[in-house]
């Protein structure tokens, strides 16, 4: 089901009103169906496979929960991992390991080939994926007891607010939750309106307005493209992801808010960041620190021993004396983060654009040249464009047509014209120039006396009365999330 | 604190609700806006079926397509594309024709027929003419060359939902703008194909089509919706002219790459025309001359002597109608920027002014047929 659609809305609708009057117990019953209709209005027959994957991982754990050997528990384990891993392989990489090793093949001989098979990548699938073996690891490392309870455990993996774009939450952050009987509070109406309304007005009247623009533009003949063409539409796509995404974000939280249940947060102000760490901190932030806990921390060798570890934070280096190759680690990490954003070289290219970034900021970080203020004052001016170009091979047709762009930066007279329309870059600029508003309208702290609070409250109701409206005209299913896709 | 909160939910709420019920109001046509108040389009018919059609889709192409095996017998058969100069009359009255109509009217040899597009391009003459001419084997195509027009880029689907549907392709044999023109087309019937399987699987599109509908026929400010974003874009477009100080008479620049692509679109029509033993002719359509024109001149004449020496070196007619219409039969339209401020149109001119065109276009293009 999508968000931003008015079946979606109906259906949140009842939800609330049933969690809201039904029992405790009865409440996780009901959001663990409500999660397979969510998921079944896309397609019922994918919903046995989220469920056989929901199910794999609750027995398993309680397996290893109740064995003491540690070899048995390895085994079980690796079952875990290599089942989950097994079925992401199959439905969302086969077609491109297969399009590969004929590649290969190609080179050597004509004859032989093997039939490639594409099949329908489930939805959300490279989500739950994750929430189910972070959960198995977890009780795996110790870190948390199995749930023995399984309406209660589907409920938190199929939770139908984060089922197919994240945030990724560990089992801690939700079934704790989901356990407490809450009651009832006009509070959590309150704000879970606000922010699904925030989330709808990302969506549907920023992303989906700018979303022609970025297409247009995508399918013109690159060729003639000039350096502030290329840098301009991977500012708009960096823009349009965003508020795709941060506005599912958004409604995923206030989906949650309006049952009394928190999230954490996935995004805060990403375009402000001042180095490349700091954008990892404020960008997905449930994926970075899934990948930091699960993936790049046991490559480097560091034991994870973190036991309240949380969907927060961003890729952190550990100093541990038996740790292994960090940069290697730092490569592989972000290689296979490209890798899970998509079944494509392009998405391979884009995380390791970021680790090379990250591995000379840590260079630079410790340089005696270069001191932290001097990083401060420049590091967004150095770290925005650089974080916005490398959206485009994430965007571009292929990898060729990535490079095509990216070689026009380097040209010095690729800078002495233009081939967009002029309104590209006037777009590009006001939403550079509202984003860096709304950053400081949302940090800006009003003097408690009469006329700032009178002027926020003035403020607020503008907004949002223009936010509701704006979002009642724009209401319409024409995209899914870019994130679906992955 | 409660009570500010109450207050503050239910003047979010008044506000909204004035500002959908405000919008509501007022009746809108984004495309008569784009023509502009005063200009009317005016799409001829005869015989009982359309000669000219603005939108290549099966509501209006059908009977167009009718029309001409019907009444074309023994004609040859002569297309003329254009944009909203050609269907748009400036200060219409009501025994005004274009000059579309008036040639189709006053030459019995051929069977005149017209496709116009607000803001096109070269690139949707050629799609035009490939298609036309696979349904009608055409004879003789007549194309006038706006420098505005070599600034439009992209297709828009709406005017060429048939090819979509029908699984149209340019010939790769034109070269490199059929092989781009060809892509693009598939992108939009991928995008098509993908809505049409979704409607075809998914429960959410079923619910959602019915909600919908449901919500259209109940309530008139839901499905006055597509008219409000309409007019929202229109005041951003107004709001960007009134900041920018942006008028009918501002500088419009050459954008290279999009000018690039329409000389190519030139290019393949010339060669396709050329390949099909099609006669073009091509003209500079009339532009009002009493106030400077908007453009950066010398590129304009750049672009005049380009286009001449490309149409003529192939063997084809080309001729320059820019001064034919005098400044009083050009009118003027709103403001581009919202204010209540009329400006120069250059674009469109009066019935009289087609009326030149007209005789220009006769005298020039069949006065050999008219020797013979």
């Amino acid at each position: 089901m999508l968000f931003n659609s008015l079946t979606f809305i109906v259906f949140l609708t009842i939800c609330v009103i049933l969690f809201w009057t039904l029992k405790p117990k009865a409440r996780v019953l009901m959001l663990f169906i409500s999660s397979l209709v969510f998921y079944g209005f896309w397609r019922w027959d994918f919903v046995l496979l989220m469920l056989f994957s929901t199910f794999l991982d609750y027995f398993i754990s309680l397996k290893i929960h109740n064995s003491t050997k540690v070899s048995k528990r390895r085994v079980l384990i690796l079952t875990t991992l290599i089942l989950n891993i097994g079925l992401l392989v199959v439905f969302k990489y086969l077609f491109f390991i297969t399009e590969n090793v004929n590649s290969v093949l190609a080179l050597f001989t004509s004859n032989l080939s093997i039939d490639s098979l594409k099949l329908i990548l489930p939805l959300g699938i490279s989500f739950y994926t994750f929430q189910t073996v972070s959960y198995s690891l977890d009780v795996y490392r110790g870190h948390c007891k199995p749930e023995r309870n399984f309406i209660l455990y589907g409920a938190y993996v199929t939770f139908f607010p984060q089922l197919v774009a994240g945030p990724i939450l560990r089992a801690d952050e939700v079934i704790d939750q989901l356990k407490v009987r809450k009651k009832f509070s006009p509070s959590f109406i309150l704000e879970g309106l606000k922010r699904i309304l925030f989330g709808l007005f990302l969506k549907v009247v920023l992303a989906d307005n700018i979303a022609p623009l970025v297409d247009e533009a995508f399918a013109s003949n690159l060729d003639l493209f000039s350096a502030f063409d290329v840098l301009t539409i991977s500012f708009l796509f960096g823009f349009q992801i965003f508020f795709d995404f941060a506005g599912y974000s958004h409604i995923a939280i206030g989906c949650a808010k309006l049952m009394g249940i928190d999230f954490p947060e996935n995004f805060n102000f990403p375009y402000i960041a001042r180095s490349f760490k700091d954008f990892w901190k404020r960008w997905h932030i449930s994926l970075s620190s899934w990948i930091r806990d699960y993936l790049y921390l046991p490559i480097l060798g560091v034991k994870v021993i973190n036991k309240n570890s949380l969907s927060e934070g961003g890729i952190e280096v550990i100093e541990n004396k038996k740790k292994r190759n960090s940069s290697l680690a730092l490569f592989l990490t972000w290689a296979i983060m490209g890798l899970w954003h998509g079944a494509n070289w392009t998405f391979v290219f884009w995380g390791v654009y970021h680790s090379f970034f990250i591995f000379c900021e840590r260079f630079i970080v410790k340089s005696k040249y270069v001191n932290k203020r001097l990083r401060e004052n420049v590091g967004w001016f150095i770290v925005l464009p650089i974080t916005m170009l490398s959206w485009i091979p994430f965007r571009a047709e292929s990898l060729s047509d990535a490079f095509q762009l990216y070689e026009k930066m380097f040209h010095i007279k690729n800078y002495s014209f233009y081939s967009l329309r002029e309104n590209y870059f006037l777009i590009a600029a006001i939403l550079l120039l509202g984003f860096l508003l709304a950053y400081y309208t949302f940090h800006w702290k009003p003097r408690k006396n009469k006329l700032s609070m009178s002027v926020r409250f003035i403020g607020e109701i503008l907004v949002y009365s223009t936010m509701l409206f704006l979002v009642y005209v724009f209401l319409r299913p024409i995209s899914q999330f870019i994130y679906f896709q992955f | 604190m409660k009570n500010k909160i109450a207050i503050k939910i239910t003047l979010t709420i008044l506000l909204s609700f004035y500002l959908i019920i405000m919008y509501s109001k007022s009746n809108f046509n984004a495309e008569e806006f784009g023509l502009g108040e005063g200009t009317t389009s005016h799409f001829a018919a005869s015989n009982g079926f359309p000669i000219h059609i603005n939108k290549l889709n099966k509501e209006q192409c059908s009977p167009f397509l009718e029309g001409i095996k019907k009444n074309a017998k023994k004609k040859n058969i002569t297309l003329f594309l254009g944009n909203s100069q050609t269907h748009g009359i400036n200060q219409y009255e009501m025994e005004d024709s274009n000059y579309v109509s008036l040639l189709h009217n006053k030459v019995d040899l051929d069977y005149i027929i017209s496709h116009s597009i607000q803001n096109a391009s070269l690139q949707y003459f050629l799609l035009s003419l490939t298609y036309l001419h696979n349904k009608t084997n055409l004879t003789q195509v007549i194309i006038p060359l706006f420098y505005d027009d070599f600034r439009e880029d992209g297709i828009r689907q709406i005017f060429f939902e048939n090819l979509i549907e029908e699984d149209f392709y340019l010939d790769s044999s034109i070269g490199s703008m059929a092989l781009e023109l060809n892509s693009e087309l598939d992108f939009l019937k991928k995008k098509n194909n993908n809505e049409e399987t979704n409607k075809k699987k998914s429960t959410q599109e079923i619910t959602e089509d019915n909600i919908e509908s449901f919500l259209s026929s109940n309530s008139k400010y839901w499905s006055a919706r597509k008219d409000i974003r309409s007019k929202l874009f229109i005041e951003l477009y107004q709001l960007r002219n009134r900041a920018f100080g942006i008028n009918a008479q501002t500088i419009r620049n050459k954008i290279p790459m999009i000018y690039n692509k329409n000389i190519d679109a030139l290019k393949a029509i010339i060669y396709y025309c050329q390949a099909n033993g099609i006669e073009l002719h091509t003209y500079i359509p009339p532009i009002r001359n009493d106030v400077t024109i908007p453009y950066v001149i010398k590129d304009y004449q750049d672009f005049k002597s380009e286009v001449d020496l490309l149409v003529s070196n192939a063997g084809f007619s080309h001729y320059n109608f820019e001064d034919i219409v005098p400044a009083a039969m050009w009118g003027v339209k709103n403001s581009t920027n919202g204010s209540s401020e009329k400006e120069y149109d250059f674009m469109h001119f009066t019935g009289e002014g087609h009326q030149l065109l007209y005789s220009s276009l006769y005298s020039n293009i069949y006065r050999d047929s008219i020797k013979k």
